[in-house]
């Protein structure tokens, strides 16, 4: 009787397994709503300075929510936690992330990603920071990245820029930072 | 003890109260020349013999049943022969007293013996000092005798159920090891399991005892001891498997699973009822329900490598995506030798389940060998080949974002090795 009992237990424990496995992917994901994409873990800007290539000014970028204003040429600079894939750009208007997509990518007006090269340097406590100068990026339109022509410099006015990277298959964008605004004068 | 003393005293006094008649008697008052013997308090004596005597109004003769070392013998079945060849059992109680009751005067001589396995046999006729009343004492000469004990194991574990028979000369003891069972105070105690004694009498320390011990699906096992040699120990003996079960059992279920070195990792639960076909009992047919988590890995190009010279280099990113697929339908089984065989079974069948997730029925073969662990539990080691199909995810890289998907059904072709806990019934 036993027996006969563990044999029903066992047939029911399988026919539920099979009758709710699903062919779908696992995903988790964490929500942070100050984040450009809300649903990443924060990828850190801390205060930094350096030097427009331009105007040989030294500019200050604080992090705090306060517009900084920055050279024609300005240099970003992140702390490195984010994995293969990540991508900083800087657009016209404010960026908006909807269902895990920016909406306007069209005000893109510069981008750089992984695949065009950056120098990565050791922070003074030891962390490690990646540094991508504005030359080292190129100009987008209507979302085409020119890799041809190098970057021309931004004009006057008020600029966005934030940082976001993927995961290791490049599905989902797990990374992002608060999305900056400064100003070119 | 006292409360088993008591019954015995009551049956013995309720047999003999038939035999007496009721008559007045003097009773003996207490004497200092009362008889004075080791091992026995003579004023307990003269009691025991007053409260008899008020209780059947009848003559009784007491006596005592002692060893040679002047220690009380208890309870030694005892036959009295009365004067005219009448037999008459009676048995000393726990403290190693009797008692015969008369309905006239007690003889001047009684005869009793008594044939208990722990004393040489006694047989002998003893005179009755009247002057003052004494009782009788019968002194016995013990045997040898050890407490020959023993445990049986199957593999490391002890064996309950067992049969044991013990022989030493005429005499043959059969039992059976001790199981666990709850003890007085309630708890399951299994200090004894797999265990038996047994009291062996004997004249000659050269006597041989014989055990044989048996098992339905073990070999037989059989030792002999002097028992001038024991030693008092345990004796430990291991019963070993036959070849070939005892019985095949009818149904079977099984658990299996894939070894971790795979691609693909298979959970199966089976179950089997044989059919006997004519004198054929190697088919089984049942049914089988299990899961299959496939790792399935995607690569996407993702941003330009601007490093590289050519222009249409990517940077690649992959990962794996798990998919769960489940099915559920009738196997059968066929035993290529003898399914009853213990130490190695093959066998050879076929899967038709049925994929909720492509809605579709598959055939799965498989090809496996069996090992048994004891009477019904079994080690398998089983190949498997599946084939399906599964509607895998394929990432488009989105650099504003997360990535869009887009399905396409994929084949699989797997070869499996399982690994499994079988057990009949």
């Amino acid at each position: 009787m036993q027996y006969q009992y563990l044999i029903y237990r066992a047939l029911f424990f399988s026919m539920f397994f099979a009758l709710t496995a699903c062919n779908e992917p696992i995903e988790n994901s964490t929500y942070n709503p100050e984040l450009l994409f809300t649903a990443g873990h924060e990828i850190i800007i801390d205060n930094y300075e350096y030097t427009d290539p331009l105007d040989s000014n030294i500019y200050f970028v604080n992090n705090d929510s306060i517009t900084d204003t920055l050279g024609s040429m300005p240099e970003f600079c992140w702390l490195d936690e984010t994995g293969k894939l990540v991508t900083v750009a800087i657009s016209k208007e404010e960026l908006l992330v909807e269902n895990g997509t920016i909406v306007n990518a069209g005000e893109i007006i510069w981008q750089w990603h992984t695949g065009m090269g950056s120098q990565s340097f050791i922070g003074s406590i030891g962390n490690k920071y990646l540094k991508v100068s504005f030359l080292e990026g190129r100009n987008v339109e209507n979302k085409n990245i020119l890799y041809q022509t190098q970057p021309i410099a931004l004009e006057s006015g008020l600029y966005f820029w934030a940082v976001w990277g993927w995961d290791r298959g490049g599905k989902r964008v797990i990374f992002s930072s608060r999305q900056r605004g400064f100003v070119v004068k | 003890m006292a409360r088993k003393a008591l019954y015995v005293i009551l049956l013995i006094m309720l047999s003999n109260s038939l035999l007496c008649q009721k008559s007045s008697l003097q009773v003996d008052a207490p004497d200092t020349n009362y008889f004075n013997f080791g091992a026995i308090d003579p004023a307990q004596a003269k009691a025991f013999r007053d409260s008899l005597v008020k209780e059947y109004n009848c003559e009784v003769l007491t006596g005592y049943t002692l060893t040679v070392f002047n220690e009380i013998a208890t309870k030694i079945p005892l036959v009295f022969i009365s004067g005219n060849g009448q037999e008459q059992k009676i048995a000393s109680d726990s403290l190693g007293r009797f008692f015969i009751l008369f309905d006239n005067e007690i003889p001047s001589s009684v005869h009793l013996k008594t044939s208990d396995n722990k004393f040489q046999p006694y047989d002998s006729v003893l005179v009755v000092a009247k002057n003052p009343l004494q009782p009788l004492t019968l002194m016995l000469q013990p045997r040898y005798s050890i407490l020959l004990k023993g445990r049986v194991n199957i593999g490391t574990l002890p064996a309950e159920g067992v049969d044991v028979e013990i022989v030493h000369k005429s005499d043959t003891f059969k039992m059976k090891t001790l199981s666990c069972y709850f003890d007085d105070e309630e708890y399951w105690n299994c200090l004894y399991l797999g265990m038996y004694k047994q009291d062996i009498y004997f004249d000659s320390p050269t006597d041989t005892v014989s055990v044989s011990l048996s098992k339905k699906g073990f070999h037989n096992h059989n030792f002999a001891l002097r028992v001038g040699e024991y030693d008092g120990a345990i004796v430990y003996s291991k019963l070993k498997y036959n070849t070939y079960l005892p019985e095949l059992f009818k149904s079977d279920i099984s658990l299996n699973m894939t070894l971790p070195a795979f691609s693909a990792w298979m959970l199966e639960l089976n179950y089997y009822r044989g059919i006997k076909i004519k004198n054929n009992s190697r088919f089984s047919a049942g049914v089988s329900g299990s899961i299959v988590l496939t790792t399935v890995n995607t690569t996407q190009a993702t941003f330009r490598d601007m490093g590289s010279t050519n222009d249409t280099t990517y940077i690649y990113a992959g990962s794996d995506s798990t998919y769960l697929t489940g099915y559920f339908g009738p196997t059968v089984r066929y035993w290529l030798n003898n399914p009853a065989r213990r130490s190695f079974g093959v066998y050879a069948g076929l899967s038709m389940p049925y994929c909720f997730q492509a809605e579709k029925i598959y055939l799965y073969p498989f090809l496996g060998s069996r090992f048994f662990l004891d009477q019904n539990k079994a080690l398998l080691v089983e190949l498997k080949y599946l084939n399906y199909e599964l509607n895998v995810a394929r990432p488009v890289f989105n650099p504003y974002g997360n990535a869009s998907y887009y399905y396409k059904d994929t084949y699989f072709e797997k070869l499996l090795v399982n690994i499994g806990l079988q057990i009949g019934f």
